[in-house]
């Protein structure tokens, strides 16, 4: 009984994005870890069988927002199911810079990691938060990719060169809408029916990310307002 | 007298100069507290295997012919492993300090990571935001750990912000223990992470150890943090009246290797 409530705890912290470590006698909480994995679920579900809606709504900020996007995405209640993966995203490397340097892929999508520099010079690619690996040395002209299968994200770094850095956002599903930081609505379309959480993801956080449940029915557009606060 | 012993005597007070030197470059620790244990963490960076120095080009001037890197400019600048700067040591037990200074330059923070703890119990924590641009500039602080709204595990670190006009100095105060992502309204270039705890806190190089005192009998939970480098974890049992060592390398090598 006790051990079945800890897990709980623990399962409602990793849910929360945190696991505070074991604390020693007499201690609270006191070690941090944070967790950038979104926890999915996997269902049974094809969403090329599905009837489809959409979800289309405003955002609205309490203070002055970055100047950097914000992704709305939708979680399906029971498990997101089975969809059509984008293409590979080609990412180059000349000037020691990852272009582009931000990126939202679909969980499941494959990065391809080209080192097209004018000169000699090699790069390292390595990735930290919700896929952590390493890609190895690559000099010009190679390329390597990897498939992403987790989602949350992804800061990206190259070993050798300390300002070369880039971040993903790997969405659970393809019904995501990346709202640039001068664009105050969004639209998600092609969303199978269903129950869904509506998600936030910022760039550079300013404000709490917000978590809503909506309803997507057929051949309709689910409207929502989201509020940004501090 | 011997030869030996006129050059032992010779070579004395060069060899004591230099052992006291020696001592005086690394400070003596203090004796663990009766019932209390320590912990020192020794630091190391270590590059990734198989990375090359940079290759060199033949430069031809009027006057003469050099042989410079082929990677020049601040966006090819290399990751110094020898000293890796701000790298944030936590740990279960332990103290840490409870205020630290960041200032906002004209080429951006002087530190991309804080380490503060509450375990003095004199209320937040402070960060002393210098602002030397010529413009007003406002921090904000948003903890990981409140993220989504409604969050209630650990919802009571709160997102909070200052304005510091030019030349000035502004308190941030933070009173929970989170990681704070610090931005700048202004400049999004102007980033640093803030590691906020109840427990043992330590900041400093790689050249440095960490060092975590009167810490109650048992295991502790040591956490190393080096910026852009993946997260050290460690447990160390610690027994009254003892000096427990533990190292922690920071590398990318022992990152999965993934990519075809």
């Amino acid at each position: 009984m006790t051990k079945t409530l800890f897990f709980a705890l623990v399962a409602v912290a990793a849910s929360a994005g945190v696991f505070l470590g074991r604390p020693a006698a007499g201690q609270h909480r006191p070690v941090l870890v944070y967790d950038r994995v979104i926890a999915t679920q996997v269902a049974d579900f094809d969403w090329k069988d599905a009837k489809k809606g959409g979800v289309s709504g405003s955002l609205k900020f309490s203070a002055r927002r970055a100047a950097a996007p914000i992704v709305v995405y939708l979680t399906r209640d029971g498990g997101d199911g089975k969809f059509a993966v984008p293409d590979a995203l080609e990412v180059r490397q000349e000037g020691a810079r990852f272009a582009p340097g931000f990126a939202v892929l679909v969980k499941g999508q494959t990065a391809r990691f080209l080192n097209d520099e004018k000169k000699d010079i090699a790069h390292n690619v390595y990735f930290l938060g919700a896929t952590e690996g390493d890609l190895g040395i690559f000099d010009r002209g190679q390329s390597v990719q990897h498939e992403f299968t987790a989602a949350g994200e992804v800061s990206l770094h190259c070993s050798i060169h300390k300002n070369m850095d880039g971040k993903f956002f790997i969405a659970p599903s393809p019904a995501f809408a990346l709202v640039e930081s001068d664009a105050e609505s969004f639209r998600i379309s092609g969303v199978p029916a269903g129950k869904y959480k509506l998600r936030t993801w910022q760039r550079q956080k300013r404000f709490k990310d917000v978590e809503l449940d909506i309803t997507v029915e057929a051949d309709k557009d689910a409207t929502v307002a989201v509020e940004m606060t501090r | 007298m011997t030869q030996h012993r006129r050059a032992a005597i010779t070579l004395f007070p060069g060899l004591a100069a230099m052992l006291l030197a020696a001592c005086a470059s690394a400070p003596a620790l203090p004796d663990p507290q009766p019932g209390k244990g320590q912990i020192v963490v020794s630091l190391k960076a270590t590059p990734k295997e198989g990375v090359r120095g940079p290759r060199k080009e033949r430069v031809v001037d009027d006057y003469a012919t050099s042989h410079e890197s082929i990677e020049s400019g601040r966006q090819y600048q290399r990751v110094k492993y020898d000293e890796i700067p701000d790298v944030v040591v936590l740990c279960s037990g332990g103290t840490g300090p409870a205020a630290a200074q960041l200032v906002a330059a004209k080429d951006g923070l002087d530190h991309s990571q804080l380490a503060l703890s509450l375990a003095g119990g004199q209320g937040p924590v402070r960060v002393n935001v210098t602002n030397r641009r010529d413009k007003a500039l406002t921090f904000v602080a948003v903890p990981r750990d409140a993220e989504v709204v409604g969050a209630t595990t650990t919802g009571a670190a709160r997102i909070s912000d200052v304005a510091v006009a030019p030349g000035q100095t502004v308190v941030l105060n933070l009173a929970s223990a989170a990681i704070y992502d610090l931005t700048c309204e202004e400049d999004e270039n102007l980033t640093c992470v803030v590691y906020v705890t109840s427990a043992g806190a330590w900041i400093g190089t790689t050249k440095q150890k960490a060092f975590f005192d009167g810490l109650a009998p048992g295991e502790h939970d040591v956490i190393v943090y080096g910026p852009r480098l993946p997260v050290v974890r460690r447990t160390v049992r610690v027994a009254a009246g003892v000096r427990e060592q533990t190292e922690a390398e920071l590398t990318v090598n022992r990152l999965h290797k993934c990519g075809h």
